[in-house]
C-alpha cells in the first residue's frame, strides 16, 4: 500500500464532534469582523430529510463555533461580499434559499430580496379574472380549464387552488379577490464578480441563477438588478457557476447545467453559449483564475480552454465528490485538490498526481484559502459531519510529482502543423518588400532606435527609482541583503549577496556606493567582488560616517526622506545593473552628535 | 527597569566589547512587536533601524545589546535571510499567541524546523517562550502550551515557559530575569576553557 500520509499539511483540526454537513458552495471564507482573521461562514445542508429543526447558519473562529443562527430553509449558497469601498471594509454575506436571498450585516439578517416572478400565462390570468368577477357561476368549468394547464407552469395560487377541496374554494377565492400570480423559481447557484477593480475587498456584485434558467447581476449596494440574461438558447437546469472580472471592465460566468452543458456568458450578452457538452453532468466546476481555463470533475477530472477545447483529461480511480483550485503562487504551481468516495484526497497539477492524504469518511465540502491568520488553509468537511482543517507548511515544496502507475490519458493530439501555402498575400508581399526596401529599411531603423531609447530610459528609470533587493536576470539569480547597524554619525553597512542559484557561478560583480557626498563619507565607493558561489554568501561592510558641520550638526539639507544611500550590483560588460536598490539609513542619535 | 539595563548590570560589566544579540521570534500577530515596544518604551529608546528587506523585521540595539524580532509569516521564501541570525544569537525568545489555537501546530511545525536547524541544534542556546495574550478568554494556559509543543522533550538547551500579556507588560519581567540568567550561565561555562 502506497504512503497515504502527506508531509506537507500540518493537521490543525480533525473535529468529529463538529457535526457539520454542508457542500461547497454554502461556504464561504471571509475577514468577517475586519480585523484579518479570516472566518468560515457555512449554511448547513441536512442529509437526513426530514430534518425536525431548521438548518443553521454558523460562524467558526478555527474550530470554535461564534455564531449559530436558524436559517429559514434549506440555502443553495453562501457568499461574502463588500458593498462599498467605505472603511472599515465590512463583508456582508448572501444565503439563497428558495427564490429568496438573505443578507447579513454582523450576521444579523437586514434585507430580503426575492427575484422577479416568472411570466404569468395570460390564460391564467384570465382564468382568475373570471373568477374573481363571475363568481359561483363558473367554479367547476373556470377550474377544469385551469387543470388542463400545466401544473408546473403556473402561479403558487393557482396550484394551492387545484389542491383544495371543493368546499373551501370558494372561501379561497373570496380571499384572493385581488390575486397576486407570481411564479417564482428557485435559486440554484451564486458567486460574486467584482464590480470595478478587482483586487481583494474591493466592492462586488452578486451574480445569482435560477432553476428557469435566468441570470441576474445584482448591484448590492441597492439590491438593484444591472443586468439579466439567459443561460442558453435551450431548455436546460443550471447547477453550477463559476465566474471571474468586473462587472464594468469584463467578465466571464461559466456555468454548469444538470443536462451536461457548459455554457460561458460574457460581457453584455443577453444569452449564454454552451462550449462543451459532458456525458455525465458536472459534479464540480471552476474557472481558474490563474489562466482562465475550466477544470471540470464529472466522471474524469478535465481541463478545457474558454473556447471548449479540451487541454487534458485524466480519469479517477473512484467515485468523485468535490474539488477546488489550490494556487500556491509561491511554489509557482497551481493544483486542483479532488476528493474521491473512498475517502482519498488528491492534489493534481495538471494530470500529474503531486500529493495525496486519507480522510477518515468522504469528504463532501472543500475550501482552499485563506483562514484565521493563515494563507494557505485546506478545509474539509466529510460526509459524517468532520471539520478538518489542514494547514501548508511553510517549507512544503511540491517540485517533485508523486511517482504512480497511473496511466495517462491520451491527450487529444492535434499534432499537425500547419505549413502556410505560398498564398496570394504572401507573393504580393514580397513584391511589396521588393519594391519598397528603402522605406522598410528606414522604418525598421528608425523603430529600432526607439526601442533603444526605451530601454535607455527603462534604465535609468532603474537607476533612479529602482530598489529591487533581487536580480531580476535570470542568467544571475543573486540576492542582496542590507543592514545598517550603530548608533550614528558613524554606521556600519553591512551588504550580503548571495548567489541563489542552485548551480550556476556568478563572476565579475562589483558593488557601487552612491551617496550624496555632502551627506555621508563612504570608505569605498566600489568594491570588486570574487566569484560567488551558489549557497555561500558574501559579507562586505562599509564605514558611513555623516558628514557632520563644524558646529556638530547634521548637514542642512540632509532630511529623512534623503538619508539614503544607493546601493548598485553591476556585472562586467552589462550596461544595466543586476540589482539597485536603496538603504535607508536612520537617524542619528542627536545626543551622540553633541559627544564627538 | 527592563531589558537593556538588567542586562548591562549582570552580563556587560566585564564583556563590554562583545555583542550580546537576542531572536525575537514568532507567528506574525503573536505579540512580538509589542513586547519590543513595551521595553523600549520604558527604557531610554535608541534607535531602530528598519532594513530594506522586504519581510518583517524589526531590530533595535540597546547598550550593546542587539534585539531582533522576526515574523514567522511568508512561504519559506525569506527563509534563509533570517536563519543566518541562528549561528550568533545569545539567546531566544519564542512568543506564542495562547489564543489562536488552530495555529498552535503551526507553531510547532516551526519550533521543530528551529530545534532542528543545524546552527541550533547542538547549541546551547536558552530558549524563552512567551505563551502571550493570557488575557483573552479562549487562550490556553502555558501548561497546556507546553505539553501541546513538547516542550519537555528540548533536553539540551534551558527553557522556560511563562505566560504573558504584552499589553500590560504582565509577566515579561519574570521571564526576562530569566533569560539573563541563563545567558550569563552560558557564557560563562562557554569561557571556561580559555581561562
Ligand atoms: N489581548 C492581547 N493582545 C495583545 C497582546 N500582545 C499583543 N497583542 C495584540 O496583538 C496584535 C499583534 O501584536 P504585534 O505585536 O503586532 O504582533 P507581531 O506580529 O508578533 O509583532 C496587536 O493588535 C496587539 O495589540 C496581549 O498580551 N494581549
Ligand atoms: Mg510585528
Amino acid at each position: 500500500m502506497e504512503e497515504k500520509k502527506s508531509t506537507h499539511w500540518l493537521d490543525a483540526l480533525s473535529d468529529g464532534s463538529a457535526g457539520l454537513t454542508t457542500i461547497s458552495s454554502c461556504m464561504s471564507v471571509c475577514d468577517l469582523q475586519c480585523n484579518n482573521y479570516y472566518k468560515l461562514v457555512t449554511a448547513e445542508i441536512p442529509l437526513k430529510i426530514p430534518e425536525k429543526r431548521p438548518p443553521r447558519l454558523r460562524v467558526y473562529k478555527g474550530n470554535q463555533v461564534i455564531n449559530d443562527q436558524a436559517l429559514p430553509g434549506i440555502a443553495s449558497s453562501v457568499q461574502s461580499l463588500y458593498i462599498d469601498e467605505n472603511e472599515p471594509k465590512m463583508p456582508i454575506i448572501a444565503v439563497s434559499v428558495g427564490p429568496s436571498i438573505f443578507f447579513y450585516r454582523n450576521m444579523k439578517a437586514y434585507f430580503k430580496y426575492t427575484i422577479p416572478s416568472l411570466m404569468i400565462e395570460p390564460l391564467e390570468q384570465e382564468i382568475w379574472r373570471k373568477l374573481v368577477v363571475e363568481r359561483q357561476v363558473n367554479y367547476e368549468k373556470l377550474i377544469n380549464d385551469l387543470k388542463t394547464m400545466n401544473f408546473s407552469q403556473m402561479s403558487s395560487l393557482s396550484q394551492k387552488l387545484i389542491s383544495l377541496s371543493e368546499s373551501e374554494r370558494e372561501e379561497f377565492i373570496r380571499e384572493n379577490s385581488e390575486p397576486k400570480l407570481t411564479r417564482l423559481s428557485t435559486i440554484v447557484c451564486m458567486t460574486t464578480i467584482y464590480k470595478n477593480i478587482e483586487e481583494e475587498k474591493e466592492p462586488n456584485c452578486l451574480i445569482i441563477v435560477t432553476e428557469a434558467s435566468d441570470i441576474f447581476i445584482m448591484d448590492i449596494q441597492n439590491f438593484g438588478i444591472l443586468h439579466t440574461a439567459r443561460v442558453c438558447s435551450f431548455k436546460a437546469t443550471p447547477d453550477l457557476i463559476s465566474a471571474s472580472g468586473s462587472y464594468q471592465n469584463d467578465y466571464k460566468i461559466i456555468i454548469s447545467t444538470r443536462e451536461g452543458s457548459i455554457c460561458i456568458l460574457r460581457k453584455n450578452w443577453l444569452e449564454g453559449r454552451e462550449i462543451v457538452k459532458l456525458e455525465r453532468a458536472a459534479t464540480s466546476m471552476s474557472l481558474l483564475q490563474i489562466d482562465q481555463t475550466i477544470v471540470v470533475l464529472s466522471k474524469s477530472l478535465m481541463c478545457y480552454s474558454k473556447k471548449g477545447k479540451m487541454l487534458w483529461s485524466l480519469n479517477m480511480n473512484d467515485t468523485v465528490m468535490c474539488m477546488c483550485p489550490v494556487p500556491l503562487p509561491h511554489l509557482g504551481v497551481s493544483m486542483i485538490c479532488v476528493a474521491l468516495k473512498n475517502g482519498l484526497v488528491q492534489l493534481y497539477s495538471q494530470k500529474n498526481l503531486i500529493d495525496q492524504f486519507q480522510v477518515g469518511d468522504t469528504v463532501l465540502a472543500m475550501y482552499f484559502g485563506k483562514l484565521g491568520l493563515e494563507e494557505q488553509v485546506l478545509v474539509l468537511v466529510t460526509i459524517n459531519g468532520n471539520l478538518l482543517i489542514k494547514i501548508l507548511k511553510r517549507t512544503a515544496d511540491f517540485s517533485n510529482p508523486m511517482v504512480t502507475d497511473k496511466k495517462v490519458e491520451d491527450e487529444p493530439s492535434d499534432m499537425k502543423i500547419a505549413i502556410p501555402k505560398k498564398s496570394k498575400i504572401f507573393v504580393e508581399q514580397t513584391v511589396r518588400e521588393k519594391e519598397n526596401a528603402i522605406a522598410i529599411h528606414n522604418i525598421f531603423q528608425s523603430e529600432l532606435w526607439r526601442m533603444r531609447l526605451e530601454a535607455a530610459k527603462v534604465t535609468v528609470d532603474i537607476l533612479r527609482t529602482g530598489d529591487s533587493t533581487f536580480s531580476g536576470d535570470l542568467q544571475t539569480p543573486i540576492k542582496l541583503l542590507a543592514q545598517c547597524d550603530g548608533l550614528g554619525p558613524d554606521f556600519l553597512l553591512t551588504l550580503t549577496l548571495e548567489n541563489i542559484s542552485a548551480t550556476k557561478i556568478v563572476t565579475n560583480l562589483s558593488i557601487i556606493i552612491h551617496a550624496n557626498p555632502n551627506h555621508y563619507k563612504v570608505d569605498k565607493q566600489s568594491v570588486d567582488l570574487t566569484p560567488l558561489v551558489p549557497g555561500i554568501p558574501l559579507i562586505t561592510d562599509f564605514n558611513v560616517s555623516i558628514q557632520i558641520t563644524s558646529e556638530n550638526l547634521l548637514p542642512p539639507d540632509m532630511t529623512l526622506e534623503n538619508s539614503i544611500i544607493r546601493v548598485l550590483i553591476v556585472k562586467e560588460k552589462f550596461a544595466k545593473p543586476l540589482i539597485a536598490s536603496t538603504v535607508v539609513m536612520p537617524q542619528p542619535e542627536l545626543q551622540m552628535l553633541g559627544t564627538i | 527597569m527592563v531589558f537593556g539595563k538588567m542586562f548591562m548590570k549582570i552580563l556587560n560589566k566585564d564583556r563590554r566589547n562583545k555583542q550580546i544579540s537576542i531572536l525575537i521570534i514568532g507567528l506574525n500577530n503573536s505579540g512580538k512587536s509589542t513586547i519590543i515596544n513595551y521595553f523600549k518604551n520604558k527604557d531610554d529608546r535608541k534607535f531602530v533601524s528598519v532594513p530594506t528587506i522586504g519581510f518583517n523585521v524589526e531590530h533595535f540595539e540597546n547598550q550593546g545589546i542587539s534585539f531582533t524580532a522576526f515574523d514567522y509569516s511568508g512561504q519559506g521564501r525569506y527563509r534563509n535571510l533570517w536563519e543566518h541570525h541562528f549561528k550568533t544569537c545569545n539567546g531566544i525568545v519564542f512568543v506564542i499567541d495562547s489564543s489562536d489555537r488552530m495555529r498552535l501546530v503551526v507553531v510547532k511545525d516551526e519550533l521543530e524546523l528551529l530545534l532542528q536547524h543545524r546552527d541550533i541544534k547542538r547549541r546551547r542556546v536558552p530558549i524563552l517562550f512567551f505563551a502571550n495574550k493570557m488575557d483573552c478568554i479562549d487562550a490556553l494556559s502555558s501548561v497546556k502550551i507546553a505539553a501541546g509543543l513538547n516542550l519537555e522533550k528540548i533536553d539540551n538547551k534551558p527553557w522556560q515557559i511563562c505566560s504573558s500579556n504584552a499589553l500590560t507588560g504582565e509577566g515579561l519581567q519574570n521571564g526576562v530575569q530569566w533569560l539573563t540568567a541563563q545567558i550569563r550561565e552560558c557564557q560563562q561555562t562557554k569561557e571556561l576553557p580559555h581561562e
